[in-house]
């Protein structure tokens, strides 16, 4: 029996109102109300109005033949069933079979949606494409920011417990002139000391890598090895591949067990992968090393680069310093410590513990002095420890490179609006060539709702394609880039389908889809559709045409804005790279010994160096050598510098002894200024004199002439210094505004320390340096290490945030503007399109072809003139902010800001020129025609 | 005789049958059935619905609210394509299941 009507009138009948569940109004007075019942209670209502109708009917029929209203009633009861047990489970079933089928309809929706947005694609092969790939620049660009920023800020090392927990050390105190010293290395008995006594903490390490020559002969490689202490390994979940790690009993001072840990790369290039690597021995530096473990694959400690192997801290120690004094005392400061808190310790209270701890220890350590030292109550005030998070770039002495990421993360994400605002145009454009269609469809009674997830489903869906395309950009294209700028990450270690790239990657493409296609679709449906029905509509003024006036303004801005940014950081980088670094890096190498517990007396120890120093200066590819031990940008000696009759000198500033020898200055490459160069001819017996930098010289003896000045060194009871010679300024820690002043003295009359050979070649450096080391190798006794660097390395770290802010600033700047230039190219094409029929008219009444072009160029030099006005706007105001990471460039710098606007320009121009020439060939008899 | 209760999913089948006829509510379906088994099954009225919930939930029939011919709002329940499929299937194995134990159960004992 069908039903009469469909169209749910009630019936006011109602003889089991005892039915009713609970609810907060009884659903009859809702419906009575008309408010909405929400769909659970619908649910539940239905239900009860079936069965409700159920036992009526049942009970007409039970009347009908012939019982009472009463006896009917309670039959029909009956014959249902218990209702008492048998309601809550109809109820059950139909909310569960409610449920199944919202989702059925959901999915049917969006498999419709999806099959219709797909024919829409295949359709308009290029035009989709087109979006794609511009959607593909922008995801592309922030996949590839996002890679570098979350490496430097975020992601944390492979395999650590409890990441989150883990921290590294860093112990704060104040310099002679009052600055802040944050060392992040510390001695190996500070650690031992903190480790011992800290009870904030429930684990400790101590950590260092370094670059050795591993291996021997022609096979010899300069490789990064980590030096770690045996409590290192219970910190992560990383149980090791074949073998164990060190214990303790390996770690022990002072010279450890000579054993290693092999990385996994390591052990497939190098040992073949196979169980019977145990055993073999590893020559790292100078020492024999047995293997004992290799650690899982992905596994890199907590370091970037690639660490080939792992040594216990206190073997590889003792061949560095040759001393078993380097755990006994605080002269050497070179490990980290990383520690992980104890469950329920808040930072603050593990810092208030390390401080206090780490106070204690220098007080400890003044007293042992020979001649014991107080510390002031004012610097021990100042004194503290802190455990900070353990990615370097977010702890207390984070790079610039870190910051200069974070803003490229927001310029990429500046181009992806530029891109969504190109696809949104285009999107617009071409929805009001299918208003006709969208109309049909609201008129046949598509909801509102249902029509805005088509549209959306499309934009998402190019989106989503385009992002596909961007994260393969992003892995091979942005991969140049990565190993430009993070060249420390060993980028083969990371896959192509990272997780946590592929989450951002798959987030951003389904935002920018959303976000894009939000305005096209708003539009499509706000279509008038009885005008959109009828023929001959003219299209494409009014509203439509404002927002994308706006959308063009705004692309032109930002374009604008990033140019300005480029063109900042490229003027940075050739400030940098023109800079007087006090020194020319080029072809420089660098000698150290590892003395590997030869003991050696002071006089034996320079007679040592001096034939080495000759036998360098005889050797073919060695233009210049000399000895040094401050080395910029990678270590420095400073001492206090007591001027007699001034007070306080050392408080002024920090100053960097170098202790040097004949020819120094024609190998650094410092020039000096004026008066001699110290060496050999000033022996221990002779005069104390040294050469002091001209900023040196300024400082401390203003106005007057600083040769022949003295001053004493270290203490006032030492012999006061004269001042020979004034050499030029170098740069020793900052490149930007080193505060520091230099002082060479010649090495004969300070004492034998350690002392480290510097050679310019006469050619390319990296090719001579393992000829020249083993020179210098056979001249050691006994099992002596000589190792050796370019010194081009430690410059690239400093020189790292320019090359990164110009490289990707530019890039991401010519990606803008090629968008920005694509974007207004196809709105004034389409524009144009749509007015042929003015164009037409204007031909008709006279105009000439060099009116139209005018016409059409003008419109879009105004659209980018305007908006290059607004963007130049807005980079004054926001470039303040990035002031601190250009070097020598002024945030307001006028060539930077003329170029970007004058580039914007030209490009707006060359976009239009395409469009105007076809305005020109306008047939004014068919334009007119036409409809 | 004692009607017989109906014996688990077939009632199923049987509601399925029962819509070929044409969109029917709930108490006609229920009706229906009770008229064809000519009092030998024991249809428990909520088992009935129970089965129809489960039919709409695995789409072998639909539901819409319409009106009686005596203005009472009521739940329509029509055979979709897949429920006419499924009662083929279903009918056919419950006949070769019947026919199989009938032939089994009627065979003559040897002489």
């Amino acid at each position: 029996m069908a039903p009469v009507r469909r169209d749910g009138h009630r019936d006011s009948d109602d003889p089991a109102a005892s039915l009713t569940g609970p609810a907060v109004l009884p659903p009859r007075v809702r419906r009575a109300l008309l408010i909405p019942l929400r769909r659970r209670q619908r649910v539940e209502a239905e239900t009860d109005d079936e069965i409700r109708f159920h036992l009526a009917m049942r009970a007409d029929a039970l009347v009908a033949r012939g019982l009472s209203r009463e006896e009917a009633e309670a039959e029909a009861l009956r014959r249902f069933g218990a209702l008492e047990e048998v309601r809550p489970r109809l109820l059950a079933a139909a909310k569960h079979r409610q449920e199944t089928l919202t989702m059925f309809e959901r999915f049917d929706a969006l498999r419709d949606d999806l099959r219709y947005t797909f024919r829409q694609l295949r359709r308009a092969p290029g035009f989709s494409a087109a979006l794609a790939l511009t959607f593909a620049l922008g995801i592309g660009a922030n996949a590839t920011m996002f890679e570098i920023v979350d490496r430097l800020l975020f992601r944390p090392p492979a395999f650590l417990d409890d990441s989150d927990r883990v921290g590294r050390i860093y112990l704060r105190r104040p310099r002679a002139d009052g600055t802040e010293r944050i060392d992040n290395n510390i001695s190996y008995l500070r650690y031992a000391e903190l480790r011992d006594k800290t009870r904030a903490f429930d684990a400790a390490a101590a950590v260092y890598q370094d670059e050795r020559v591993v291996g021997t002969g022609t096979d010899a490689r300069m490789l990064y090895v980590g030096l770690v202490s045996s409590s290192f390994w219970p910190m992560f979940d990383a149980p090791p591949l074949i073998g164990r790690y060190f214990t303790a009993d390996e770690d022990r001072t002072p010279g450890g067990t000579p054993v290693a840990v092999l990385s996994h790369g390591y052990w497939r290039s190098q040992f073949g992968g196979t169980s019977d690597a145990i055993g073999k021995q590893l020559r790292v530096g100078g020492k024999q090393y047995t293997i004992i473990g290799v650690t899982p694959k992905g596994f890199n400690a907590i370091w970037q680069s690639n660490t080939i192997a792992y040594l216990p801290i206190t073997a590889a120690a003792f061949e560095m310093f040759g001393t078993e004094r380097y755990y006994m005392e605080h002269n050497a400061s070179w490990l980290e410590m990383i520690a992980r808190l104890r469950p329920g310790v808040t930072r603050a209270a593990a810092n208030a513990e390390l401080t206090s701890h780490f106070r204690q220890s220098r007080l400890d350590a003044a007293a042992r002095q020979p001649e014991p030292q107080t510390i002031k109550p004012a610097d021990l005030a100042q004194t503290r420890g802190e455990i900070a998070p353990l990615l370097y770039d977010r702890g207390p002495k984070a790079t610039d490179s870190a910051k200069v990421a974070t803003w490229l993360a927001g310029v990429a994400a500046i181009v992806l609006l530029i891109a969504c605002a190109n696809v949104a145009n285009l999107l617009i454009a071409r929805g009001i060539r299918r208003r006709r269609e969208i109309a049909v469809r609201v008129a046949l009674g598509v909801g509102r709702g249902r029509l805005i997830t088509q549209l959306l489903t499309e934009s998402v869906v190019i989106a989503i394609l385009g992002g596909v395309a961007g994260l393969a950009l992003a892995h091979w294209g942005g991969g140049a880039l990565r190993r430009l700028l993070l060249p420390d990450v060993d980028w083969s270690l990371v896959p192509l389908f990272d997780a946590r790239v592929l989450l951002f990657t798959s987030a951003a493409a389904i935002v920018t889809g959303l976000l894009t296609g939000l305005a096209p679709a708003v539009h499509a449906l706000h279509a008038d559709v009885n005008g959109a029905l009828k023929a001959g509509e003219r299209e494409g003024g009014g509203q439509r045409a404002r927002l994308r006036t706006a959308l063009l303004l705004s692309q032109a801005a930002l374009s604008v804005v990033l140019l300005v940014g480029a063109a900042l950081f490229v003027r940075s980088l050739r400030n940098v790279e023109t800079s007087r670094l006090g020194w020319e890096p080029e072809r420089m190498l660098h000698i150290r010994l590892d003395m590997q517990g030869v003991e050696l007396s002071d006089p034996e120890r320079l007679a040592l160096n001096q034939r080495i120093l000759d036998r360098l200066r005889t050797l073919p590819g060695v233009a210049k050598a000399s000895t040094a031990f401050s080395i910029p940008f990678w270590s420095t000696w400073s001492e206090d510098v007591i001027v007699p009759g001034m007070d306080s000198a050392s408080r002024l500033r920090t100053y960097v002894v170098n202790p040097v020898t004949d020819d120094y200055f024609a190998a650094m490459g410092t020039r000096l200024l004026r008066g001699r160069e110290v060496g050999v001819a000033d022996g221990a017996k002779a005069p104390h004199v040294a050469v002091i930098s001209e900023s040196m010289g300024k400082l401390l003896w203003k106005g007057q002439d600083p040769i022949g000045q003295c001053f004493h060194l270290g203490a006032d009871t030492t012999p006061c210094r004269q001042v020979v010679g004034i050499a030029e300024d170098v740069a020793f820690g900052d490149l930007k505004d080193d505060q520091t002043l230099q002082l060479y003295v010649p090495s004969g009359q300070i004492g034998a320390i350690t002392a480290r050979f510097i050679i310019r070649t006469s050619g390319d450096e990296r090719a001579a340096a393992e000829p020249i080391r083993r020179e210098v190798q056979v001249m050691l006794p006994g099992t002596g290490y000589a190792n050796i660097r370019s010194l081009a390395t430690v410059l690239d770290p400093a020189m790292r945030q320019w090359r990164l802010g110009a490289t990707m600033f530019t890039v991401f700047g010519l990606l803008a503007l090629v968008l920005a230039a694509v974007g207004l190219y196809a709105v004034i094409a389409y524009d144009i399109a749509q007015r042929m029929r003015e164009m037409g008219v204007r031909v008709a009444l006279g105009a000439q072809s060099g009116d139209i072009r005018r016409l059409v160029l003008w419109q879009g030099v105004r659209v980018a003139a305007i908006g290059a006005a607004l963007g130049a706007a807005i980079a004054l105001f926001a470039t303040r902010y990035v002031e601190s990471l250009l070097f020598e460039t002024s945030a307001r710098d006028p060539i930077a800001f003329a170029s970007a606007i004058g580039t914007i320009l030209v490009v707006a121009i060359l976009a239009a020129v395409l469009p105007a020439r076809r305005a020109t060939r306008v047939d004014p008899v068919v334009a007119l025609r036409a409809e | 005789m004692e009607p017989l209760a109906v014996l688990r999913g077939t009632l199923d089948v049987l509601v399925l049958k029962a819509l070929t006829w044409g969109p029917m509510h709930g108490f006609e379906i229920t009706a229906w059935i009770e008229e064809r088994a000519t009092g030998n099954l024991d249809v428990v009225d909520s088992a009935l619905y129970q089965s129809l919930y489960r039919l709409e939930e695995r789409r072998a029939i639909a539901a819409t609210w319409g009106v009686t011919e005596n203005n009472r709002k009521a739940r329509y329940y029509n055979i979709t394509p897949a429920g006419r499929a499924e009662l083929r299937n279903e009918t056919a194995r419950w006949l070769r299941y019947a026919e199989t134990v009938t032939g089994i159960l009627t065979t003559p004992q040897p002489a």
